[in-house]
């Protein structure tokens, strides 16, 4: 059970809102509603954290790992190299409570510029 | 000729695409039911998923760098950076897994699959009769 004392003001406005949407058991759905909106939110928040963090990490041990490791794959993960294999499901047991990693194959060129197609282009 | 393939079909009325699952790298299926994905030859890479499927997938798990990700431009000259990711497409009533790499981007809900996924496959959009083909070996 959660209780919380909200400014008088965002009550009113927020359970008057919330009896215009939901006909029945509407502060409920709407704090329903609301607290799933807040959590993506967060995990959004938290998961470009750690991309950042990672993708700096590999910006700055690539040269390394491309010596070491070409045409293996690598895994980067809480902002550290954690180990190369032949395969990434190799790799799948490292960091497993990771939300971001890096998995990259070492030597591999991909196409830069994609062509984005008519549905893609009007986006 | 005829006896050395087989044709693995979908009815597609209106628009010309493939059923298929996808699944991550830990075996995971977006859906336990084939999905229906349109096909867009103007797409040159091989899926395009929506954020939302990217992410309920875990595909961030198994990203690639930043500095590695494609990019493309739309018409107003707006800048796309892409997420990218392995993944298996799987096609079950053609015994079919191919390793092939997702990409999105933010706020994306296009499902897509585009050149690279055919680059893979001998298909047969077949207007007149309404229909998408997959050819495969008769073996296969």
């Amino acid at each position: 059970m959660l209780t919380a004392n909200l400014p008088q003001p965002l009550q009113d406005e927020f359970e008057r809102t919330a009896h215009l949407l939901h006909e029945q058991d509407s502060v409920r759905q709407a704090l329903i509603e609301a607290i799933e909106l807040w959590l993506a939110q967060q995990h959004e928040k938290l998961l470009e954290t750690e991309s950042a963090i990672n993708n700096q990490a590999f910006d700055l041990l690539q040269a390394e790992l491309e010596e070491k490791y070409a045409g293996q794959w690598v895994v980067v993960a809480n902002g550290k190299f954690l180990g190369a294999a032949q395969t990434p499901e190799d790799l799948n047991d490292l960091a497993p409570s990771a939300r971001h990693r890096i998995v990259a194959q070492m030597g591999q060129v991909r196409p830069r510029e994609v062509e984005l197609g008519w549905q893609m282009m009007f986006v | 000729m005829a006896n050395d393939v087989r044709l693995i079909c979908w009815s597609t009325p209106d628009r010309l695409g493939v059923s298929i699952q996808i699944k991550n790298l830990a075996g995971q299926v977006h859906h336990q039911e084939a999905e229906f994905v349109q096909i867009d030859t103007g797409y040159s890479e091989a899926l395009l998923m929506p954020q939302s499927l990217f992410e309920s997938l875990n595909l961030p798990f198994w990203q690639m760098s930043n500095s590695a990700a494609a990019r493309g431009t739309t018409v107003t000259g707006e800048v796309i950076r892409f997420r990218e990711a392995p993944v298996d497409i799987v096609i079950s009533n053609a015994g079919i897994k191919q390793r092939i790499i997702a990409q999105t981007f933010t706020r994306n809900t296009r499902f897509l699959l585009g050149r690279a996924f055919l680059r893979h496959f001998k298909v047969i959009l077949d207007g007149p009769g309404s229909q998408t083909c997959l050819l495969l070996p008769a073996s296969s």
